[in-house]
């Protein structure tokens, strides 16, 4: 009888251990929710990608933000079309867009960059992801005019070059769940 | 004190135990984009075939009849063979981005620009290197980033200057 109770007390105690320790693994491979991926995705874009930046001699805020959603949706892990733009709920002044915009662009210049035209096409990816921490990378793409002067509703002509900054950053949850930012690694410029 | 009592404080005990080891701070990571240590004392940290065709376009600007770009061509070249862990060419880690070479770079006071870069490695995109570009092509590219190097672009993100070099080193005669 006295070691059926101790054996129970040591199977009681072993399950406890690693019911915990597996609750501790950070969550690398759990999926943020879509709302909190969009929580995410203001604090940067309000951190990271302000109106008053300028780009190529055009502030961010006269260029206008054009946000794939669904790229970042699918950098988090999630399939495509499982979620919405609208499910992210973004607060932020930006547009739905996608990749193909960039079609008719590129870093030699050889095209016009038409579909783009002035405006800032910005994609987010995660790098990691634990229950507390995260560093993720916020890619910002724009056109270079040369010389072209920028006027409010014309669309630009002549020849684009496609540059690009990848901000790195570090952000942190706070104790009621949100992701604030923390800081910036090394802007990698093209 | 009764045994279910017994029990269920140690199993509180063992379960504050695991949450504190596992709240152990962990050691602070690097952010992406720092270069790996070179360990193969080579300056140009990509395939040999690759860092030929890198070398093909340093040489187009250390031959090119504009003095700008020879200058540039010069400046890459150090940076080419300069000894392992100081300058070079490494692939870039961030195969994501739309353009074929970066820089890191940080704030600075001091420069122009108001950004200078975070060290003195070009970083590479499979895309430069398997894309079919010209000779003119990489080695303006590489200019290109030589500008950013020098932390000589315009205020902000105003990379003027260096798409300039672009287009004047894309012609060898210029």
């Amino acid at each position: 009888m006295t070691i059926n109770k101790h054996r129970s007390l040591w199977y009681a105690l072993l399950g406890s251990c690693c019911l915990t320790l597996v609750d501790s693994v950070p969550a690398q491979q759990d999926r943020l929710p879509p709302a909190v991926v969009g929580q995410m995705v203001d604090e940067l874009l309000s951190r990271v990608v302000p109106p008053n930046e300028s780009l190529s001699r055009v502030s961010v805020g006269r260029r206008k933000i054009i946000f794939d959603g669904e790229r970042t949706i699918a950098a988090f892990g999630y399939p495509a079309g499982s979620i919405s733009f609208t499910d992210l709920g973004l607060k932020s002044a930006v547009t739905q867009s996608s990749r193909a915009v960039l079609e008719n662009c590129d870093f030699w210049g050889r095209h016009q960059c038409t579909r783009l035209g002035w405006r800032v096409y910005v994609w987010i990816e995660p790098v990691t992801v634990t229950k507390a921490n995260a560093f993720v990378r916020v890619h910002i793409i724009w056109a270079d005019r040369d010389a072209s002067s920028f006027k409010e509703g014309v669309p630009p002509t002549g020849r684009a070059v496609l540059l690009e900054m990848v901000k790195q950053v570090e952000l942190a949850r706070s104790g009621m769940g949100r992701w604030n930012y923390v800081k910036e690694g090394p802007t990698l410029v093209s | 004190m009764q045994r279910p009592a017994l029990i269920i404080i140690a199993v509180v005990l063992v379960i504050t135990a695991c949450n504190v080891a596992q709240d152990a701070t962990a050691p602070q990571r690097p952010m992406p984009g720092e270069p790996a240590l070179d360990f193969m004392m080579e300056d140009c940290q990509l395939s040999e075939s690759e860092c030929m065709r890198l070398f093909s376009g340093i040489e187009y600007l250390q031959g090119h009849a504009n003095q700008s770009c020879m200058d540039v061509g010069n400046s890459a070249r150090y940076r080419f063979d300069a000894p392992s862990g100081v300058a070079g060419y490494a692939r870039g880690d961030n195969q994501n981005t739309a353009t074929g070479m970066y820089v890191g770079m940080v704030p600075s006071s001091t420069t122009y620009s108001g950004y200078q870069h975070y060290n003195e490695y070009t970083y590479v995109n499979d895309i430069m290197l398997h894309g079919g570009f010209s000779q003119a092509q990489i080695g303006s590219s590489i200019a290109h980033e030589e500008i950013h190097h020098t932390g000589m672009d315009g205020p902000g993100h105003n990379t003027q200057v260096a798409d300039a070099y672009y287009t004047a080193c894309m012609n060898p005669q210029a």
